[in-house]
């Protein structure tokens, strides 16, 4: 489950950037050309070139090149993995902060952290 | 830009019925750390910090089934009793972050009760750090829209 995270790193990079999520957001009605994708910014080919580069290498973007032509379409599955990876963080904070709440429900201010008679195998048992 | 920022990341805010001070222990004193963090089902086998600018801390994770899991990082910023700030990364089965993301906590005394808000951001490389966008600046919202309409 942790094993692929270094792509992670790549895929939220990549995303990062307004221009390159623009971008992302061109492709998802389908295969398109860098020259489309060029045509569509206000910026330089070579410019887009490189943010083409960065979405290829993180794996958000897969591009085919046909002779002088590349054909550029996203790859949903990295995505995926980082919209995921957020919800599983979101997931954790919020079970974890209502777990915090629990916690100072059931325990008088001035308890001591670590009560002489409480230890952790008299924890409720599932 | 920093507006655009800070309303695009993974932001949880709170109200908290205990007041600032007992809510700041409880992220900085392990003892208690570790009777409430983490999700439902799940028990805290080890946590243990160096608190200190800098200082690393460590929670090792026992879900009710399956293997361990182990987060670490090191400490940023810490103003007690308003703000904590740490990095956070997973650990990989030999014990090598992965993965770097940057948790803030921000805590506002309201009378008796403190408001929270957890701010979890990722890190990304120095390709779009120097861009001054703060971190991960999309949302998860939208990001979940790409993922469901690619």
């Amino acid at each position: 489950m942790v094993k692929r995270q270094p792509q992670l790193n790549a895929v939220f990079a990549a995303l990062a950037d307004p221009t390159r999520r623009r971008i992302v957001e061109r492709l998802r009605g389908g295969e398109l050309t860098a020259g489309e994708i060029a045509a569509d910014f206000a910026i330089s080919q070579p410019a887009i070139s490189k943010h083409l580069k960065v979405l290829e290498k993180s794996g958000v973007l897969r591009r085919e090149i046909d002779g002088r032509v590349h054909r550029c379409r996203l790859d949903p599955r990295p995505m995926r993995e980082a919209a995921l990876w957020i919800e599983k963080q979101e997931r954790f904070w919020n079970a974890a902060l209502d777990r915090l709440d629990d916690y100072f429900a059931t325990t008088p201010p001035g308890a001591p952290s670590t009560p002489p008679h409480q230890t952790p195998k008299q924890r409720k048992k599932r | 830009m920093n507006d655009t920022a800070s309303a695009t990341k993974l932001v949880i805010r709170r109200t908290i019925d205990v007041p600032i001070a007992r809510v700041f222990e409880a992220w900085t004193n392990p003892d208690i750390l570790k009777k409430w963090i983490g999700g439902h089902e799940v028990t805290v086998t080890n946590a243990s910090m160096e608190l200190r600018e800098g200082g690393a801390y460590r929670i090792e994770f026992q879900p009710a089934q399956g293997e361990a899991v182990v987060v670490g990082g090191t400490f940023k910023e810490i103003r007690k009793p308003e703000r904590l700030s740490f990095t956070w990364a997973w650990e990989e089965d030999d014990g090598t972050p992965v993965h770097d993301t940057l948790v803030t906590l921000d805590l506002r005394p309201d009378g008796n009760r403190t408001d929270l808000v957890l701010t979890h951001e990722n890190f990304v490389d120095a390709d779009s750090r120097d861009r001054h966008e703060g971190g991960w600046s999309e949302s998860f919202e939208k990001l979940a829209a790409l993922v469901t309409a690619a």
